[in-house]
């Protein structure tokens, strides 16, 4: 089922491709321009025409396109319509404030979620068993920005424990980053554990049912052993569906991280959306897609190097 | 074990302990909700003492006897507003859940027989899953400008490709059945057995698909809010949330709790009621295994 390194490569170039293209296509196709936008200031004419000349506005579509890819070949994404500065420095500065807060509460859910997984698949049917998936369930259709309130209300407000929102000034402190992430990285972290939870719960258990694990059990292997056989044919297929969930968890951090005034992609989308820079949208949008992309693939060819029935 | 004659064997071969233990509890609480949350949806205008954009004190106000929640940063009634707000939301999530739901059961199931078709709906479903759709959303939204009609096409346009995938193989499987092929033989055209044969078969797996997008859209519309991206004219649990995270005091007093919490908990509990409903579809054997309506069916 696992495709190959070949076809992994290829999905990933042409998924990124149709990115590329979307990212293209979308502006020219939609109604909606920062030429006229009605709730925008009007742009001074010197602006318009330095616009128009930037993205070869009134030319042939065929022209257009061969100068975006030339432009993004060259990782030029135009400039911000309301800084004027590169849309990379711009995406620059934010994107490691969010890689930060999704890698760390990717990690950290996917190891919680096939640890309380496993131990619920190992436990088999039952009354706790059943209470369990409920909370689970639960847990996993709060919204991330209503955890987010409530972790603010428990430990900033009640507490008073942990800043509420914000960054530190920079230069930062080791300290100080990790207690301005770490609300943000819980509530991540919360709402998505459940869901790997159950994934890893149907995988090991599939994997329990196996007759060979009754050989491993005849021949004597401790509950722990046993284990440690079912994941090495469950983690694969961990992997993969872990990977499909970094998208959702980008979504959770946009809203994460405007409800905490945290300085990642998320504001700066909603700071981009308020003042309609387009240009700076489709940025996090490219750039978003691609590592998602490059993420999710990298991970399906480590779950195939790792799966023991393909190697 | 002798058992007297006559009798009734208790196909479980436990005796329930009580009459209510027949009773699903969580789906009936669900069930509830949702009707609750359609109920105020349909009498907003009864229940709400101001319209939605009517300015009914001063901006901010704390609650008092007139203003149950008090009043927004333009001096709007919260109370009128998350009444308002959960018309919107659930009509651009039944708008959503209904075009998604038509548009992948027709492409599904007449790709069904062909190839060609579900080429493209393959392409698609492949970059909507590897992607972050909320980004194209936000972009696609962005430049069309954030009214309730553009969102629901946005939403419904990223919503039903996935499904459509699921929804083919389906097809496929029911147009192998035994009394398909003897439809067939008795002279049925492909359309008859489409719409007489796979359909009905298919009907309980288009109701569990609608259900999760109904949860996966109202969802994104909130989420989308808070980014800044709703109706400026038509409040809805997304602007109202939006508005309530924009004002910098929300948390120093009580704000929270009337601003943003009437829409965030309505969420969270339509998120939940339409999972709970949605599984007891897939428990009861409707859905057909390989398709996990956790995975696939939101879009």
């Amino acid at each position: 089922m696992r495709a190959g390194w070949g076809a992994a490569a290829a999905r990933w170039l042409l998924l990124g491709v149709g990115v590329v293209l979307a990212n293209f296509a979308l502006p020219r196709l939609l109604p909606g321009s920062p030429l006229t936008a009605p709730e925008l200031a009007p742009l001074p004419a010197v602006a318009h025409q330095r616009i128009r000349a930037e993205y070869l506005l009134g030319r042939p579509w065929t022209e257009q396109f061969v100068h975006y890819l030339g432009s993004v070949a060259r990782g030029d994404l135009g400039r911000s319509l309301v800084s004027f500065r590169p849309v990379t420095q711009v995406v620059g500065e934010r994107l490691p404030w969010t890689l930060l807060l999704v890698s760390t509460s990717w990690t950290a859910a996917a190891v919680l979620g096939a640890v309380l997984g496993t131990l619920s698949a190992a436990k088999g049917q039952g009354r706790w068993t059943s209470a369990w998936l409920s909370a689970a369930v639960l847990i996993g259709s709060l919204p991330e920005f209503l955890l987010a309130g409530l972790l603010i209300l428990t430990f900033s407000v009640w507490l008073a424990l942990l800043p509420a929102s914000g960054a530190p000034v920079p230069p930062h402190s080791w300290d100080q980053v990790a207690r301005h992430v770490f609300l943000p990285v819980v509530t991540l972290t919360v709402s998505a554990t459940p869901a790997f939870a159950l994934v890893s719960r149907d995988l090991v258990g599939a994997v329990l049912r196996e007759p060979f694990l009754l050989t491993v059990r005849a021949k004597g292997a401790s509950s722990w052993g046993v284990l440690r056989h079912a994941w090495r044919c469950a983690l694969p297929s961990f992997l993969t569906l872990a990977g499909l969930r970094l998208a959702g968890l980008v979504t959770g951090a946009a809203a994460v991280e405007r409800v905490f005034g945290y300085p990642g992609l998320g504001s700066l989308l909603f700071d981009a959306v308020l003042q309609r820079d387009y240009p700076v949208i489709q940025g996090v949008f490219l750039l978003g897609s691609v590592l998602v992309l490059t993420a999710s693939t990298l991970l399906e060819v480590v779950a195939r190097w790792l799966d023991p029935r393909v190697r | 074990m002798a058992r007297p004659a006559g009798a009734v064997a208790l196909p479980s071969g436990r005796i329930p302990r009580a009459a209510w233990r027949g009773v699903d509890v969580p789906a009936a609480g669900a069930s509830l909700v949702l009707a609750g949350l359609l109920g105020v949806a349909l009498l907003a205008e009864v229940l709400a003492p101001y319209g939605p954009r009517e300015v009914a004190g001063p901006p901010l106000a704390a609650p008092g006897p007139r203003l149950p929640f008090g009043t927004d940063e333009l001096g709007r009634d919260l109370w009128s507003l998350w009444l308002y707000g959960t018309r919107t939301s659930l009509l651009l999530g039944a708008s959503v859940g209904l075009l998604s739901t038509a548009a992948a059961a027709g492409a599904g199931i007449f790709s069904a027989g062909t190839d060609v078709f579900a080429r493209l709906v393959s392409a698609l479903t492949e970059l909507v899953a590897a992607i972050p759709v909320f980004l194209l959303l936000v972009l696609a939204v962005a430049l069309t400008g954030p009214s309730l009609g553009a969102l629901v096409l946005a939403l419904s346009a990223c919503g039903w490709a996935v499904f459509a995938r699921v929804l083919r193989v389906q097809a496929r499987g029911e147009l192998r059945r035994d009394f398909v092929v003897a439809s067939r033989a008795l002279g049925a055209t492909h359309a008859w057995v489409l719409r007489k044969h796979v359909l009905p078969q298919l009907a309980p797996l288009l109701w569990t698909k609608f259900l999760l997008t109904v949860r996966w859209a109202v969802l994104v519309e909130a989420t989308l809010g808070i980014i800044g991206l709703s109706d400026p004219v038509r409040p809805s649990w997304g602007s109202v949330l939006g508005s309530g995270f924009s004002y910098p005091l929300l948390f120093a007093g009580d704000a929270w709790l009337r601003w943003t919490g009437p829409p965030a908990l309505s969420v969270a509990l339509l998120t939940w009621s339409c999972t709970v409903v949605g599984e007891l579809a897939r428990r009861r054997g409707w859905v057909v295994a390989g398709a996990d309506p956790h995975r696939s069916l939101e879009g």
